[in-house]
């Protein structure tokens, strides 16, 4: 009888309006949820975990940066002592250049960390954003939570980093020409070849350039 | 006018008096949804506008400046530590005081340089929030203002019940107004009724009131 009555006198449209209002909290509900899971996956990618990958970074180029100081170095005293300019000014000179391009090849370094530090702070938040709109979208906390799990632990692994380009190459082409220079004004002596060949790095074959090298 | 006759015209203006009424209240009612539905989609929007202004007050140049000396300090501090690292053997002794001086200027310049593109990153990732508190507010709005046309449906058909008791009571008042005509005239027999009932039997006189006979 109950029944009759309900259905003779019954709304269904607010049986409709009530089901749409239930499925829009539940809605409302998941994606609620679905935050709460992307947020959590996201949760390890604090300043600290910036500071690392900067670090990171400058753990891997600094001792590039070495090898090529050292390089540079050995260059350069090389062609001071063929020519016996160890113990001058313009020796002086040239390791302070070296030392001077060192310490701002350092500074580069450290530079490009926290660049590529903001850069991944940029991807990952980019990419948050993006799974957090698809959630809007979808409404499905459980896709939410696996792809914020695998993109943020895409993230969390370890950078292949690029080697660093050679920062002394304008060093050493400087000190090459200076030299080119320098020997070129000099008065020739006694005759013969002047010792051009001993400092210059394009005359590949040379004796003299050969065992220089390190 | 006979007895079935006011019985008739009673009850259709009962019957009618209710279903005004109930179209009255139905529409109240769904006006009164409307003006909640209002009311949810302003607090939406109203939230919507408070992330926008939280968002703004990070977009200030007062801001700007913060977020730019941390930017700076941190990277001093950052040059600060490689430059502890010593890459060759005699390291920094070879710099003359001039080398010193240079690079403390280069490192401050390149802090400073440095410093915008930690504030722009900064803003970046404070328009990426703000975004999504938006879209999230849009999306909740949305679906909320999809229930909408079934509650404003629903509140158009809240009374129907009493419409249709308003209605059966037309109907039945007016059935039985005639039944009293009907039964009225087989008793008096009167002349003229004789004659159109012999036609249409109890309706009749229905029909001539109407003018439509």
């Amino acid at each position: 009888m109950a029944e009759i009555i309900s259905f003779i006198f019954g709304n269904q449209q607010d049986e409709y309006a009530q089901a749409a209002q239930q499925a829009e909290n539940e809605r409302q509900g998941r994606i609620t949820t679905g935050l709460s899971d992307v947020n959590s996956a996201f949760a390890g990618f604090t300043p600290s975990f910036y500071d690392e990958r900067s670090k990171a970074y400058v753990d891997y180029a600094m001792p590039q940066l070495a090898d090529q100081s050292n390089q540079a170095r050995q260059t350069i005293t090389t062609g001071l002592a063929n020519r016996g300019l160890l113990n001058t000014l313009q020796a002086r000179q040239a390791l302070s250049g070296l030392a001077r391009q060192t310490a701002s090849g350092q500074q580069t370094i450290a530079e490009q960390g926290r660049a590529q530090a903001n850069q991944l702070k940029q991807q990952v938040e980019g990419q948050k954003g993006q799974l957090i709109n698809q959630l809007y979208q979808t409404a499905d906390p459980a896709s939410a939570r696996q792809q914020s799990i695998s993109t943020a632990s895409s993230f969390q692994q370890p950078s292949v980093f690029a080697p660093i380009s050679n920062m002394f190459s304008n060093l050493v082409n400087q000190y090459y020409q200076s030299s080119m220079i320098r020997q070129a004004n000099q008065p020739v002596v006694g005759g013969g070849a002047p010792s051009y060949y001993d400092v210059n790095p394009s005359a590949v074959g040379s004796a003299p350039y050969r065992s220089s090298r390190p | 006018m006979s007895a079935g006759m006011a019985v008739g015209a009673g009850t259709n203006i009962i019957g009618g008096a209710i279903k005004a009424a109930a179209a009255a209240m139905a529409q109240q009612k769904a006006f009164e949804e409307f003006q909640a539905e209002q009311a949810r989609q302003t607090g939406y929007a109203n939230e919507a506008g408070g992330q926008w202004r939280t968002s703004l007050q990070g977009a200030t140049a007062d801001t700007a400046r913060q977020q730019m000396e941390a930017g700076r300090q941190q990277r001093l501090m950052n040059f600060a530590n490689v430059a502890q690292v010593q890459l060759q053997p005699g390291g920094s002794h070879a710099m003359t005081m001039q080398d010193n001086a240079k690079l403390g200027a280069m490192s401050k310049s390149r802090a400073r340089l440095g410093s915008y593109s930690d504030w722009a990153l900064e803003q970046t990732l404070r328009d990426i929030k703000t975004q999504q508190e938006l879209n999230r507010i849009t999306s909740f709005a949305g679906g909320t203002a999809g229930v909408f046309p079934y509650k404003e449906d629903a509140a158009l058909h809240a009374y129907d019940w009493l419409a249709l008791i308003g209605n059966s009571i037309q109907q039945v008042g007016g059935a039985g107004g005639d039944t009293m005509d009907y039964f009225n005239r087989g008793t008096k027999g009167s002349a003229a009724t004789t004659n159109k009932t012999s036609q249409a039997p109890g309706w009749g006189d229905y029909y001539d009131t109407e003018g439509r006979g």
